[in-house]
């Protein structure tokens, strides 16, 4: 397996589901010295803190209320545009359910 | 064994590659090593890379070494490396659909399309990133991804598109030469258009989604980006086909058969001026006009439509907001929405689970009205063409909802074809975006549209503007994090 060193992100940034100290057979993790990982595992690694800078700051709650409401506006705006729609009663939903 | 230069081949066609392999030119292995160089290296410049798979697939590559010393090259895409869009399952890989909720999912199995590309020889080299869960809630920001925004190859500060942000960057950047992405209202078009490369969506049904991940049951379809559209042919061919495990499989395959396309003389095309004096945006006009006189010259009967009158933005919203809804039912009701990078998109998913029975119905009762409306228009015309996108890629830090626009231009008195992207999703119609010049110095895409199930027609029209433009032969300027040429 190739493997490479990195700097130990983890402490940092840990993917959920992913646990640490690794239990693969290597070096002792020590929590600061750099170690050995297999790509795989620093493609998670490396991730995470691109995860984390694509975060966004949490919205207040003023704010997530004001974009649930929006939503909701946008919503209600599209049932009233399809409402204009005028529909036989005979015409059914696209979609079909086989016996 | 001497190590040949394959530096060559990044921009080079499917075919062309393949040519290459049989000649020996380079081993599979020497081609693999250098693309999955490339992407390691260049992916995260564009922000594209979701997850590199570079043990596998040497692994993999070994075995179609092995096939071209036996002279078992039948299949065009032995040896040819490529990217999948991170929504599709990889048998023990990360599949994280492109959010921070499932960044440690993985599933044990292969999506269907994953394993008819194995089957024919083609070597998958990474996962693509893509905008969070497809942009299924509604997203405002380019933003909306893990990866962060996608980033456009022509110019980085602007978007790649979406939500295939990652295949469409990566086929423009030539770190592979073809990718998998989805399409549940224009996230193959898009991106395909924005990044300058050929993005097909095929018919509803033609091309099994399993393994993949749901955002709308009955409008998602996965389809090809590539270099050109015989490379798209080549792509579609391996993958269509029925499958059992999805309930939405119209149990048809592909045959790529460019010998027996019809004569363009034989064929009715539709298009409306209007899309492309008035809708387009005024600096990309002129190379649509350039564009349309292309195709007029090919001696196509030509026949002015317009779209079915339809509130087509509306239905798909509904469409998307209920199934997307009751897909993510579970992540909605526990919070962990709120993990999403854009709060437009977790609102809009929070909004969509309150979308009343009764107003999805109605959606999808019009829906039915709207496909008969396009079989009765596919009766009068065999194509359609139209701009695929209007305009070029936005800002990447442009609100994608318009809600920074200052003032919006006055809407032509006539519809045209504007409307065309939802549309042709809700009556499940293949289309293709081929780049066809450039406004502001980015990529502009034109797109062909046909009736379901007529990819072949789809595919020999844009072949044909294909041999008498150059515009997807065009390759952006790629530096790497040094600035040196790559």
């Amino acid at each position: 397996m190739v493997k490479f060193t990195i700097r130990n992100l983890e402490i940092l940034f840990s993917p959920p589901g992913i646990s640490y100290p690794p239990t693969r057979p290597g070096p002792r993790y020590n929590g600061r010295m750099p170690t050995t990982v297999s790509r795989r595992r620093a493609a998670l690694l490396l991730a995470a803190p691109l995860a984390a800078r694509a975060q966004a700051p949490a919205p207040n709650q003023a704010e997530g209320d004001a974009d649930l409401e929006d939503a909701r506006q946008q919503a209600r705006n599209n049932y009233k545009a399809i409402q204009q729609v005028k529909l036989p009663m005979t015409v059914e939903p696209a979609v079909t359910f086989k016996a | 064994m001497a190590t040949h230069d394959v530096s060559s081949v990044f921009f080079s066609s499917i075919s062309e590659i393949g040519a290459k392999l049989r000649a020996r030119e380079f081993s599979a292995v020497e081609l693999i090593r250098a693309y999955c160089d490339r992407l390691e290296r260049l992916g995260p410049r564009y922000n594209a890379l979701a997850l590199s798979l570079r043990e596998p697939a040497i692994r993999r590559a070994k075995d179609a070494d092995y096939e071209i010393k036996l002279g078992r090259t039948r299949n065009p895409l032995l040896g040819i490396p490529f990217g999948a869009k991170d929504l599709l399952a990889v048998n023990g890989q990360i599949t994280a659909w492109g959010a921070r909720p499932y960044a440690s999912q993985i599933f044990n199995y292969d999506a269907t399309v994953i394993e008819k590309l194995n089957k024919a020889g083609a070597i998958l080299i990474g996962k693509l990133a893509m905008v969070e869960l497809a942009g299924g809630g509604g997203y405002r920001f380019a933003s909306a991804s893990m990866s962060g925004p996608g980033r456009n190859p022509w110019d980085r500060s602007k978007w790649s598109g979406g939500s295939s942000s990652g295949s469409a960057a990566a086929v423009s950047a030539g770190l592979v030469p073809f990718a998998l992405g989805s399409e549940t209202s224009g996230s193959i078009l898009t991106p395909a258009a924005f990044c300058g490369v050929t993005g097909l969506r095929p018919t509803y049904g033609l091309v099994s989604r399993h393994g993949a991940m749901a955002l709308s049951w009955t409008l998602d379809k996965i389809g090809p980006l590539a270099r050109s559209a015989e490379d798209c042919a080549l792509v579609l061919q391996a993958i269509s086909g029925g499958d059992e495990e999805d309930p939405g499989s119209a149990g048809k395959a592909f045959y790529y058969n460019p010998k027996y396309a019809r004569n363009p003389k034989d064929l009715v095309l539709g298009y409306a001026p209007v899309d492309f004096h008035e809708w387009a945006d005024p600096a990309a006009r002129a190379a649509f006009e350039t564009a349309l006189n292309v195709i007029k010259a090919h001696g196509y009967q030509l026949k002015e439509v317009e779209i079915p009158e339809f509130p087509y933005g509306a239905l798909t919203s509904v469409i998307i907001a209920a199934e997307a809804a009751s897909i993510f039912e579970d992540l909605i009701r526990s919070g962990k929405v709120d993990q999403l990078a854009d709060h437009r998109q977790a609102a809009g998913l929070k909004a969509g689970i309150e979308t009343p029975a009764v107003e999805y119905l109605r959606a999808m009762r019009v829906r039915g009205q709207v496909q008969a409306a396009f079989q009765k228009l596919f009766t009068e015309v065999n194509l359609l063409v139209t701009p695929a996108r209007l305009s070029t890629a936005p800002n990447i830090t442009d609100p994608l909802d318009g809600s920074g626009n200052a003032a919006q231009p006055a809407r032509p008195k006539m519809r045209g074809l504007n409307g065309i992207i939802p549309a042709g999703n809700l009556a499940g119609l293949p289309a293709i975006s081929v780049p066809c010049g450039f406004a502001n110095n980015l990529p502009l895409g034109l797109s062909f549209i046909a009736s379901p199930f007529h990819e072949n027609q789809l595919i020999a029209a844009a072949k044909l503007f294909q041999s008498e433009t150059d515009w997807h032969k065009r390759t952006p300027k790629i530096e790497d994090e040094e600035g040196r040429r790559a």
